[in-house]
């Protein structure tokens, strides 16, 4: 959630655009739409584009309920606004929540998962109806408009766009994933920077907002938020936690830098902003969490929005919000077996093992995965323990017969019911071309396995029949 | 029509084509009078290019634009005796409809790149296709051929001029606006892609009725109906 | 927006003359096509493009062949990844790609490819119908693959994966369902049955 190249240009930019006016900006009137002719009509046409992309994107939830859940809440912090609003739900593990100048307001899953209660999701959404409300995207636009000469512009705007586009997750290319564009971008590294405002959905994106806009949307949003009953603290509680989880990144620049609000910001959640927040909450007890009915809500989508979230390699975040989620003591067989993975994943030392202590965990728990129990037959298997590698794999394929690698997974059950007993040492690697029938031992090196694989589908299982 | 699709146009307005209309190999059929074509909404995004080099988006000439280049179309279409039907793929409900249209903006962009550009030793004819798929479109909407239209580009302002003399004096170059269009053929029963043109719009501004009715003659020049 | 950024533009020329104007050049390639030294080489009936000189940055230890253009299919040889290297490159370290270790075991092999895949920028990667299938007489792991590109074309995709000598090679091969996947795949089992291993 870091910017990179040309963010240092930017910020100066930014920043000398909040002293921009925004003096004589009034609140948009409820339903307006700007003439056709007219420059923000264009912003306008822009998100509509983006807004219909949006519902054919191989990233959008496609839960009906997950979407209407979170329109509800935008609603009640919306108020009046609350019919101009269309809420998309995106698969993707990064903190951002925005709404376009047309009402078209995307949420993604990186946050569904980091906020903890309603009120605090309610507290973003708030903060982001405060940036449509007070048109700050369009005043983004002009104050970037009206600076410098175009040469800077053209660092600046290409500086952003690989800021973006890198922030995006997995991808070594642009934004626009599996296409010969983003083949093509690789090759140069200014092409590599260039971003699909479709694809990142929001006009909003390319103009980050000032230290202004920011400190408006954030009291607009606590206003909001109070006003529909939530528990004043929220947002000061969630920005904390953002800024907690940057320092625990494995990444010294990450750690280094500041936490963000959205992977767009220009401008982090420093300390004045929670103290800000923290300040117009005072004392003030009482007011809605909403804690049992969000989690409910988001339930459903724990185990996919975690596993993306172990794409993004940074293990140190993932174990830090693995354990935030896991702290109410809820859901704690997919959570764990989450832990699981992201210990498997980062392979520092003592990691193998509490990664096994971990899956251990999460099978005491009746929603663990079926894939624990495979994870723990690979543990098994390496330590060349048979027996427990067959009743591992078979309560696998007891949960799921019709997993991806169900026929893998037959096939090592039938090896481990038929191996011979284990040898002392593993092998090193052999020749890949293992004589059929010659007793392969159980062995660490995956070519081993491999070969035995082959050796024994020729054999009958130990019982004489095949699973 | 995605990043992809700039550097494709930027190789055609930077000359590096070789004629602007591709015609398919292999011998088709051309529609009989009275057959029905589809429509397809064309995807235009227009732009206006101030000083600072910031794009602006300009709804009413996208709106505009896409109005006349389908007026054109419609036109054309039905002087070679043809029915016309207007298609809006963003309203395309079917999921197999929807994953043909996405294929062919995928074909579209890889005959930009590859027929007009950089040559495929592995495609020595120009025989591109959407697959039987296609079919499904032809069945729903009755239809025999379909059209598609893309265009992208951005008008200078005047201040924008400016901006380019001084950069050029201090040696940095700018590029200055430019539009391009990009229209296809497909014979829907059998999905390939029979005829494309790639043309630069030139002094022919597309906004006006006037300039699209020119610039549709270079367009639709030789288009198979 | 990028589409209203004519600065971005201006720069994506460029790039786009730089890259013509160097001659990058699309070879042909059939018949017997070597991959690195003391890797595998496989056998090709009809002419392929290599496309590596175009599109390979992304993916150093491969080679990138195609017969209609990467976004219509496209044929990933990778060979020699060992432990430590990725098969794509991430630009930026905070964003690393998957990495090949010395022990990993065959599901977290496939887990590696299927990882690289999505890290190629494919969206909703999964992996179906893991089964053994020989590479060039080693022994290897075969896996389908559904995924989606960021616009929503669905993509089938199908690979063959194998450890030797420490080192991991895949044949992979994407290219949107409709059409295009069921077209070519005969032509990818007939590619997957000829690797051989030399030397």
């Amino acid at each position: 959630m870091k910017r990179r190249r040309g963010s240092c240009v930017l910020s100066a930019l930014v920043l000398a655009a909040a002293t921009f006016s925004v003096a004589g900006a009034e609140e948009r009137e409820v339903g307006a739409r700007p003439a056709a002719d007219s420059p923000e009509a264009g912003l306008w046409v822009l998100s509509d584009k983006a807004e219909s992309e949006a519902k054919r994107s191989a990233e959008l939830n496609t839960s009906a309920e997950l979407r209407e859940y979170v329109r509800s809440v935008a609603c009640k912090v919306a108020a009046t606004h609350c019919p101009e609003i269309r809420v998309y739900v995106f698969d993707r593990p990064f903190f951002q929540a925005s709404m376009a100048p047309n009402g078209y307001m995307e949420v993604w899953s990186g946050l569904m998962l980091r906020a903890e209660s309603e009120a605090e999701l309610a507290f973003v959404l708030g903060h982001e109806t405060g940036h449509y409300v007070n048109s700050h995207s369009w005043q983004s636009l002009q104050a970037v408009k009206s600076r410098a000469t175009g040469a800077m512009f053209a660092t600046v705007l290409i500086g952003v766009a690989g800021a973006v586009a890198s922030v995006n997750a997995g991808s070594a290319a642009a934004a626009n994933g599996g296409s010969a564009a983003s083949a093509v971008n690789s090759i140069n590294s200014v092409t590599s920077g260039l971003i699909n405002a479709v694809y990142l959905g929001t006009v909003a994106s390319l103009f980050s907002f000032s230290r202004e806009h920011e400190t408006i949307a954030d009291a607009f949003g606590y206003d909001a938020a109070v006003k529909a009953g939530y528990q004043p603290s929220a947002g000061v509680a969630l920005w904390q936690r953002l800024i907690d989880e940057t320092a625990a990144s494995d990444f010294p620049k990450v750690r280094n830098g500041q936490a963000r609000t959205s992977v767009f910001d220009s401008h982090p959640v420093a300390a004045d902003r929670v103290a800000a927040l923290n300040k117009l909450a005072g004392d003030q007890t009482g007011g809605e969490e909403g804690k049992a009915r969000y989690r409910a809500a988001i339930r459903p989508f724990l185990g996919p929005w975690l596993r993306d979230d172990l794409r993004r390699r940074d293990f140190g975040q993932s174990l830090f919000l693995i354990d935030r989620l896991g702290a109410g003591g809820e859901d704690l067989g997919v959570i764990n077996f989450y832990r699981g993975e992201a210990l498997r994943l980062r392979r520092k030392d003592g990691d193998a093992a509490a990664a096994e202590a971990a899956y251990r965990e999460a099978i005491r728990f009746a929603d663990a995965p079926p894939e624990t129990w495979r994870q723990l037959a690979d543990f098994a298997e390496r330590r060349g323990d048979h027996a427990e590698t067959a009743r591992l794999l078979q309560t696998f394929l007891d949960k799921a017969p019709n997993a991806g690698d169900a026929a893998f997974a037959r096939m090592r059950l039938a090896r481990a019911l038929g191996a011979p007993a284990p040898e002392v040492a593993p092998l090193a690697a052999p020749d890949p071309v293992a004589p059929p029938g010659s007793p392969v031992p159980v062995a660490v090196a995956p070519s081993a396995v491999s070969a035995a694989l082959q050796a024994d589908l020729s054999m009958p299982t130990a019982n004489g029949t095949r699973p | 029509m995605k990043a992809w699709a700039i550097c494709a146009s930027a190789i055609v307005l930077a000359g590096c084509t070789t004629t602007a209309t591709k015609v398919a190999t292999v011998s088709f059929e051309k529609p009989g009078a009275g057959s029905t074509i589809l429509l397809m909404k064309p995807d235009i995004t227009l732009a206006a290019l101030t000083a600072s080099g910031v794009g602006e988006p300009r709804a009413d000439w996208m709106a505009s634009a896409s109005q006349n280049l389908s007026a054109e179309a419609r036109e054309f279409a039905q002087s070679k005796g043809l029915q016309v039907k207007e298609f809006d793929p963003a309203a395309a409900e079917d999921q197999r409809v929807q994953q043909v249209i996405k294929l062919n903006s995928a074909v579209s962009q890889s005959i930009r790149m590859h027929a007009y550009a950089l040559a495929l030793p592995s495609k020595t004819t120009f025989d591109w296709t959407l697959g039987d798929g296609a079919k499904s479109l032809a069945d729903r909407e009755g239809a025999t051929y379909a059209l598609f239209i893309n265009g992208s580009g951005t008008y200078s302002t005047a201040g924008r001029a400016m901006m380019q003399i001084f950069a050029a004096a201090a040696g940095v170059g700018i590029a200055g606006g430019g539009q391009s269009v990009f229209v296809s053929l497909v014979e829907l029963k059998t999905g390939r892609v029979m005829w494309t043109n790639a043309v630069l719009a030139g002094p022919n501004d597309m906004r006006k009725p006037e300039g699209a009715d020119l610039l549709a003659k270079s367009l639709f020049k030789d288009a198979p109906l | 927006m990028n589409k209203f950024v004519p600065a971005l533009r201006a720069g994506l020329l460029l790039a786009c003359l730089s890259v013509l104007s160097a001659c990058v050049s699309i070879t042909a390639a059939k018949g017997t096509v070597p991959l690195a030294a003391g890797g595998y080489s496989i056998a090709l009936e009809q002419t392929w493009s290599d496309v590596t000189a175009l599109y390979g940055a992304q993916t150093p230890k491969a080679r990138v062949l195609t017969l209609d253009g990467v976004l219509l299919d496209r044929l990933y040889l990778i060979g020699g990844v060992g432990p430590g290297a990725s098969i794509v490159r991430s630009p930026l370290k905070e964003r690393p790609s998957p990495v090949m270790r010395a022990d990993l075991s065959l599901t977290e092999q496939v887990e590696f490819l299927t990882d690289s895949i999505s890290a190629l920028g494919y969206k909703r990667v999964e992996s179906t119908g893991v089964r053994p299938q020989t590479f060039g007489g080693a022994d290897g792991v075969r896996v389908d693959y559904r995924a989606q590109t960021a616009e929503g074309l669905e993509i089938g995709g199908t690979a063959l994966l194998a450890v030797r000598a420490g080192k991991l090679n895949a044949m992979v091969f994407l290219a949107p369902q409709e059409y295009y996947y069921p077209q070519n795949i005969e032509k990818i089992e007939a590619v997957f049955r000829s690797a051989t291993f030399g030397k």
